[in-house]
C-alpha cells in the first residue's frame, strides 16, 4: 500500500536551481525535448505533454480514429481483445461440433457436440408449444398459492420460470468455506424491470402489452389477456413500489445482505409457509438456520401480495415467466409472440447459448486447454510470486501499519490463492452425458435440472475454493473475498500479454490486472476481511483500522478532483475500491521496476494502452453512476499523478529545453527557452536537508507563471545560499535574507513612488496646456460661426455657457473612456516593472481615485474659460465682415 | 420716433499717427417701413456704419437710437437682446452655418430663443414658399447656389419677424438674375411684412428698388 496519498505534492524531479527556469514552464506553450513517440503525428495530438495527460499522450492518436460502434456505448482496448476471445470460442465450438472423433460420453466435447447436433437438427417447435400449453393448462387448474408455489418451483427448475424469490445458493461472504442460502432482490416480472415500470407509465404499458402477447399465445382471447395482463401489472407495482432499488445496487457483499433466521422468516412469512421458500430451495430442513436476504422490504411485500385473491395475477405472471424462458422454441408457433424471435441466424445463436449458458464451465476448461499453453502458465506462476513479493515489500515498509497490522496483512498476502485458467479443466464425468436426451428439447430441460439440483446438492457442502470465479474465454480477472484471484486465459492476448514482449510491457497488462486484484485484498471492501477471507472487520486493530480509514478518505477526496468531459466528477467513494485496487498495483509494479527507467516507461505505456476507450458522453456520464471503475483516462492519470517515478521519466530533466512564458495571464507575456542546468531524484537529495525539490505543476501553483522571487524558509540560510550558489550557475540573479529584500523592496517602492509621483505630476500639467491650446486653437476655427450665431441667434452668455457645457461633457466622456485605459495601462505597467524586476506595491484607492476624477474634470471643464475671454473680446463686426 | 435715429457719429480705426476716421459726425434717421439704400464708393464707410447700427460693433462717438433705445448706452446684455428681437443681418458672403441645412439655419434663432418647430412650422412653410426654398428645405449650405443661400438667410432673419432688416451688399456676390429674384423679396418683406430695411448696395439698380436712397463720401452722409 502507499505510504500516503498525496493529492498535490512535493512530487518530482526539480532541483531548486532547475525549478527555478523549468518548473514555471506552462502548459500550452513548453514543451520538452523528450523524443515524442512517432504515432502522434497530428500537431494537437502530439502536442499533448506526457507529464500533463499521459492516457491522452498514448492514445490520443489512436482514440481520435476509433469511435464506438453504432449502438455501442463505449469501445476499448477490452472489447478489442474480447472480439478476438468470441472468435476463438466459437471456432473452438465450431472445431468440435464438426469433428469425426469419437469423444469420450461425458467429456465437454461430447456435450458441446451432442447439444450442437441436437440445436441444429431440431425442427419440432410445435412439439414444445404444445407441451407448453399443456403446462398452462396446469397452471390454470391451481386452486391455491401454495399449490401454485410448489407447480412454480417445479417449472422454474425444469423450464427456467423466473420466480418470486431470487434463491441462490452461493459461497457464504461472512464464512469462506461455507455456502449459504440467499435470497436476492427480484428485478422484476416478464422482462420489464420494476425500477422501469416504478416511475415510468410507458414501461407499465408496454409490459402490459407483453404479458398480454404471452397470454395470448397460450390461446387466451385478447380482451380477456388484456385485462389479466393489466392486473399482473398491478401487482408488479406494487411490489416495485416496496423495492429499495439502492440495496440492489450495493456492490459490496457484506453490506448488501442481512441475514434473517429462520424465525424472522416466520415473520416476514407471514401469509406463507416459511416451507414455501424452503420448496424453492429444494429443502426440507436449513443447514444454516437462516437466510442472507438483500431486501427484506420486497420480500415482505411479496408475502403479503401471496395471498389467494391475487391467485389468478400470479398465474399470469408464471405463464408469462413459462412462456418467456421458452421463447426461442415458441416464437414460431404462435401470432402474437412472432416479434420475441432473436432473429439471429441458427449457428450463432446456438453457439452463443452453449457459450453463454449451457457449458460455460465445460467450455472454460477446453479454451484453457486449447489457448493456455505452459509458456503461459510459467509466466502467470512466476508473475504472482513476483507481485506477492513486491506487495510483502510494500506492507513490509508501510509506515502507518501497526507491527500487528502489518503481520496480519502479510499473513493475508501469504495466504491469497491465485487460481489459473488450468483450474477449469474437469476430467469427464461419464455421469454428465445422461443429460443429453433424445431431442434438444429434452436436453435442454436435463440441463436446466442438473444445474439446479447441482446447486442445491452443494447446500451444507464446502465452499471449493479452487472454483475459477469465471470463464477462461472472459477477459478479466477476479478477487474473490475469500482470499482468491482468479485469472483467465483471455487476458493472455496481447496487449495484456505477449511472450515476446518486454518485461514492463507484460507487467503494466497482465501484471496491472493481477495486480489490481491482488490489490482488492486490501481495498476498501476486502480490508474487512481477515487472513482466511472471512469476514472480521475487527481482525486489525483500532489504530490500523483508523488510519486505513483516514487513507481511504483522502484517496476517495484525490479521485473525486478528477472529471469526465471536464464537468462530471468521479464518485471517489463509489469508486474507491477499484481505486484501491489500481493504486496497489502501480505501487507494486513501480516497486518492482523502479531500478530500471526502460522497463519502467514500457509498464506506464502500456498500462495506458490497456485502458485505453472511448465512450459515447451520455455513457460516459451514466458510467459514473453505474460503473465502479473509475474511466479509463482517470484509471491511468490519476495513478501516475501520485507515481514519484513516472515524474522522474516524464517530467522536465537535465539538459531538456523548457519554453517558459512569463507573465501569461498578463498583457505582456514573453516567451524565453531555457535550459534545464539539473535535475535531481528527490529520495536522496532530500537526505541532506538542504535542497528544495518541488514540481513543475506545483511551482507554477505556487509563483503563478512569474519566478520572480522563491523564498525559503530553512534552518541555515548560509548553507542553503551555498547550495543555490553552487548549482544555479549565473541563473539565480541574487541571495538575500529576509531583512536585505524587504529593505530592498521598502527603498525601491519609496524612490520608485516619488518618481512615480512626478511623472504622473508631469503628466497632468502637460496634458491640460494641451487641452488649452486645444480649446483656443479650436475657437480660433470657429470664431467666424460664433460671430454669425451672435449676430443672428444667441447672446454672448448663452454662447458661453455653451462652452462650458461641451468642455464639461468633453472632459467627462474623457475621464469615462480614461478608466479603462488607466486599467490597462496599470497592468501594463505593473509587467513592466515587474520585466525591470522591480516589486512595488502599488495602491489605488477607490476614493481617492474618485476624487481626482472629480477634481479633474473640473480643472479640464473650466479650460473653456480661455475660449470664452476671447469670445468676450471678439469683435463680431470684423468677423463678418469680410470673408 | 424713427426706427433708426443715428445722430453724429464719428468712428475711428486704429490709434494715434495710425489712426483712421471713418466716419465723421454722420447723422441718418430711418423710419419705419422705409426701404432705404446706402450707397458709397469701397471703403466709404457703408458696411462700418451699418454694422455700428446693427450694435455689433460698439466702439463709437456719437449717439445710435433703434426703437428709441440709445444702443450706445445700453449694456451689452440688454442690446443683444433688443439686436435678436428687432433686427435681421443679411451679409454679402451669406454666413449661414455650414453643417445646418436649410430649414435649421432658417430655424435656428428661434429655436434658441426657446420656441419648439411645431410651434414654427407654420412661420417656415410660408417663408419658405415665399423665398422659393420649399423643395430644398433639406438641404445643406454647400449644395445650395449662391442666389439660393442668400435666400436662405434672408428667411433666417424674416422668420423672426424683426422690425428692421439690415442687408450688407446681400446681392454683391450674386449675377443680375439672383440678384433681382433677392431685390423682388426685399420689396415684398418691406410691403407685406412692413419690415424696415436698411440695404447697403453698390448697384444704382439695386438702390432703386428702395424707397429712398443715401450716399456716404469722405466719412459723411452727402
Ligand atoms: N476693423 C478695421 N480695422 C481697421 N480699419 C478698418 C476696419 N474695418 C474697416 N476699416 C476701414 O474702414 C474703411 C471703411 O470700411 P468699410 O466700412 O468696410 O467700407 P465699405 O463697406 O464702404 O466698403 C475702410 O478704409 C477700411 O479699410
Ligand atoms: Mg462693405
Ligand atoms: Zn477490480
Amino acid at each position: 500500500m502507499r505510504k500516503n496519498q498525496r493529492v498535490i505534492s512535493l512530487f518530482t524531479a526539480l532541483a531548486l536551481t532547475a525549478g527555478l527556469l523549468c518548473g514555471c514552464a506552462s502548459g500550452e506553450s513548453s514543451e520538452t525535448s523528450a523524443p515524442a513517440p512517432e504515432k502522434h503525428e497530428t500537431a494537437d495530438l502530439s502536442a499533448i505533454r506526457a507529464q500533463d495527460d499521459f492516457y491522452g499522450y498514448i492514445n490520443a492518436q489512436r482514440l481520435a480514429d476509433t469511435l464506438p460502434a453504432y449502438g455501442e456505448m463505449m469501445w476499448g482496448t477490452y472489447n478489442e481483445v474480447e472480439d478476438q476471445t468470441v472468435e476463438e470460442v466459437f471456432g473452438l465450438i465450431a472445431e468440435i461440433a464438426s469433428s469425426d472423433e469419437n469423444y469420450e460420453a461425458g467429456s465437454p466435447e461430447y456435450l458441446i457436440r451432442s447439444v450442437y447436433d441436437q440445436a441444429m437438427a431440431f425442427d419440432d417447435n410445435a412439439a414444445v408449444y404444445s407441451e407448453v400449453l399443456c403446462l398452462c393448462d396446469r397452471i390454470n387448474g391451481v386452486r391455491s398459492i401454495g399449490e401454485l408455489a410448489a407447480l412454480w418451483k417445479e417449472l422454474y427448475r425444469s423450464y427456467g420460470a423466473n420466480t418470486p424469490f431470487q434463491p441462490v445458493v452461493r459461497q457464504d461472504y461472512f464464512k469462506a468455506g461455507q455456502y449459504s442460502l440467499i435470497i436476492d432482490q427480484n428485478k422484476g416480472f416478464c422482462g420489464s424491470a420494476f425500477e422501469d415500470i416504478s416511475d415510468s407509465a410507458d414501461d407499465c404499458v408496454s409490459m402490459k402489452k407483453y404479458i398480454t402477447d404471452m397470454l395470448m399465445s397460450t390461446g387466451c382471447g385478447k380482451d380477456t389477456a388484456e385485462s389479466k395482463a393489466a392486473d399482473a401489472v398491478r401487482l408488479s407495482l406494487d411490489i416495485a413500489h416496496a423495492t429499495d432499488f439502492s440495496a440492489g445496487k450495493v456492490s459490496n457483499p457484506f453490506a448488501a445482505f442481512d441475514f434473517v433466521s429462520e424465525e424472522d422468516m416466520n415473520g416476514i412469512f407471514s401469509n406463507l409457509d416459511t416451507s414455501v421458500i424452503k420448496l424453492f430451495f429444494g429443502l426440507e430442513e436449513n443447514p444454516y438456520g437462516g437466510w442472507y436476504v438483500k431486501d427484506r422490504g420486497q420480500l415482505e411485500k411479496i408475502n403479503e401480495l401471496m395471498t389467494d385473491e391475487n391467485l389468478e395475477s400470479w398465474k399470469t405472471i408464471l405463464i408469462s415467466e413459462l412462456v418467456t424462458a421458452n421463447i426461442d422454441f415458441l416464437s414460431s408457433e404462435a401470432d402474437s409472440l412472432s416479434a420475441y424471435g432473436s432473429g439471429e441466424e441458427k449457428e450463432y445463436a446456438v453457439c452463443m447459448k452453449i457459450a453463454s449458458k449451457l457449458f460455460y464451465n465445460e467450455l472454460s476448461g477446453l479454451y484453457a486447454e486449447r489457448y493456455y499453453t505452459p509458456e503461459m502458465d510459467k509466466a502467470i506462476r512466476e508473475m504472482c510470486e513476483q507481485l506477492r513479493e513486491s506487495y510483502r515489500e510494500l506492507i513490509g515498509n508501510a509506515d502507518w501499519l501497526t507491527e500487528e497490522g502489518r503481520a496480519a496483512l502479510l499473513a493475508k498476502l501469504e495466504n491469497m490463492q491465485f487460481i489459473l485458467p488450468d483450474a477449469a479443466v474437469t476430467p469427464a464425468d461419464p455421469d454428465s452425458a445422461e443429460v443429453i436426451k433424445n431431442s434438444y428439447p429434452e436436453t435442454i430441460r436435463a440441463i436446466r435440472e442438473d444445474s439446479y439440483d447441482d446447486s442445491i446438492k452443494n447446500i451444507g457442502a464446502e465452499f471449493d475454493m479452487t472454483r475459477p470465479g469465471m470463464a477462461n474465454f472472459e477477459v478479466n480477472a477476479c478477487y474473490n473475498p475469500n482470499n482468491t484471484v482468479t485469472i483467465t486465459a483471455a487476458i493472455m492476448h496481447a496487449p495484456f500479454f505477449d511472450p515476446k514482449a518486454d518485461t514492463g510491457t507484460n507487467l503494466g497488462g497482465l501484471g496491472d490486472m493481477i495486480g489490481h486484484e491482488m490489490g482488492h485484498g486490501f481495498d476498501t471492501t476486502c480490508m474487512d476481511c481477515n487472513e482466511k477471507g472471512e469476514y472480521a472487520p475487527d481482525w486489525l486493530c483500532d489504530a490500523d483500522r483508523q488510519a486505513f480509514a483516514q487513507r481511504a478518505k483522502n484517496m476517495q477526496k484525490y479521485f473525486s478532483t478528477f472529471t469526465v468531459l471536464d464537468i462530471y466528477h468521479v464518485d471517489g467513494e463509489k469508486t474507491s475500491g477499484e481505486n484501491y485496487a489500481d493504486l496497489g498495483s502501480m505501487e507494486c509494479i513501480v516497486n518492482i521496476l523502479k531500478d530500471d527507467r526502460e522497463q519502467l516507461k514500457k509498464y506506464f505505456e502500456n498500462l495506458a494502452c490497456i485502458n485505453a476507450e472511448t465512450r459515447v458522453d451520455s455513457y460516459a456520464i451514466e458510467a459514473l453512476e453505474t460503473d465502479e471503475h473509475s474511466p479509463g483516462k482517470v484509471r491511468v492519470n490519476a495513478l501516475l499523478s501520485c507515481c514519484d517515478e513516472f515524474y522522474e521519466i516524464y517530467d522536465v530533466k537535465e539538459g531538456d529545453t523548457v519554453k517558459v512564458t512569463f507573465g501569461a495571464d498578463g498583457f505582456l507575456p514573453s516567451v524565453r527557452e531555457l535550459r534545464v542546468r539539473a535535475a535531481t531524484l528527490t529520495d536522496y537529495e532530500n537526505s541532506n536537508g538542504m535542497t528544495l525539490v518541488m514540481s513543475e505543476k506545483m511551482f507554477k501553483e505556487i509563483y503563478k507563471d512569474k519566478p520572480l522571487n522563491v523564498f525559503i524558509s530553512c534552518s541555515d540560510p548560509e548553507a542553503a545560499a551555498k547550495v543555490i550558489r553552487d548549482h544555479s550557475a549565473d541563473m539565480v540573479s541574487g541571495i538575500q535574507t529576509r531583512e536585505e529584500y524587504r529593505e530592498e523592496v521598502r527603498q525601491n517602492s519609496s524612490s520608485m513612488m516619488v518618481i512615480i509621483d512626478a511623472v504622473i505630476a508631469l503628466a497632468l500639467g502637460v496634458t491640460f496646456i494641451g487641452v488649452v491650446s486645444n480649446c483656443l486653437i479650436g475657437f480660433e476655427g470657429r470664431k467666424r460661426e460664433c460671430a454669425v450665431l451672435m449676430s443672428t441667434s444667441l447672446s454672448r452668455e448663452k454662447l458661453s455657457k455653451m462652452f462650458l457645457t461641451e468642455s464639461a461633457i468633453a472632459s467627462g466622456a474623457a475621464l469615462a473612456a480614461a478608466l479603462p485605459l488607466q486599467a490597462f495601462l496599470y497592468r501594463v505597467f505593473v509587467s513592466v516593472l515587474d520585466g525591470l524586476m522591480i516589486t512595488i506595491p502599488v495602491h489605488i484607492s477607490g476614493a481617492g481615485s474618485a476624487v481626482l476624477a472629480v477634481i479633474m474634470w473640473a480643472v479640464f471643464t473650466l479650460s473653456a474659460l480661455f475660449p470664452i475671454k476671447a469670445l468676450r473680446k471678439m469683435n463680431i463686426a470684423v468677423q463678418l465682415k469680410y470673408e | 420716433m424713427d426706427l433708426i435715429e443715428v445722430t453724429n457719429v464719428s468712428k475711428t480705426f486704429g490709434k494715434g499717427a495710425a489712426a483712421a476716421k471713418v466716419l465723421n459726425n454722420v447723422s441718418l434717421n430711418v423710419a419705419q417701413g422705409e426701404f432705404v439704400s446706402l450707397m458709397g464708393a469701397s471703403g466709404s464707410g457703408k458696411s462700418t456704419l451699418l454694422y455700428l447700427i446693427g450694435g455689433l460693433d460698439r466702439d463709437l462717438e456719437g449717439s445710435i437710437k433703434v426703437c428709441g433705445k440709445d444702443i450706445t448706452k445700453m449694456k451689452e446684455r440688454d442690446l443683444s437682446r433688443l439686436r435678436l428681437e428687432t433686427t435681421g443681418f443679411i451679409f454679402q458672403f451669406y454666413n449661414l452655418v455650414q453643417n445646418l441645412s436649410v430649414e435649421d439655419n432658417i430655424l435656428l434663432p428661434e429655436l434658441t430663443k426657446g420656441r419648439s418647430r411645431a410651434e414654427l412650422k407654420k412661420d417656415l412653410d410660408e417663408i419658405l414658399e415665399i423665398t422659393g426654398l420649399s423643395d430644398k428645405r433639406k438641404s445643406m449650405p454647400n449644395e445650395l447656389s449662391g442666389g439660393q443661400q442668400q435666400r436662405t438667410a434672408i428667411a433666417r432673419a424674416v422668420i423672426a419677424s424683426p422690425q428692421l432688416i439690415l442687408a450688407d451688399e446681400a446681392t454683391g456676390n450674386l449675377d443680375s438674375v439672383s440678384g433681382t429674384e433677392i431685390m423682388n423679396l426685399f420689396l415684398r418683406i418691406n410691403r407685406e411684412k412692413n419690415i424696415t430695411i436698411l440695404q447697403v448696395t453698390h448697384s444704382e439698380e439695386c438702390a432703386a428698388y428702395g424707397t429712398r436712397t443715401v450716399r456716404l463720401a469722405n466719412g459723411q452722409i452727402m
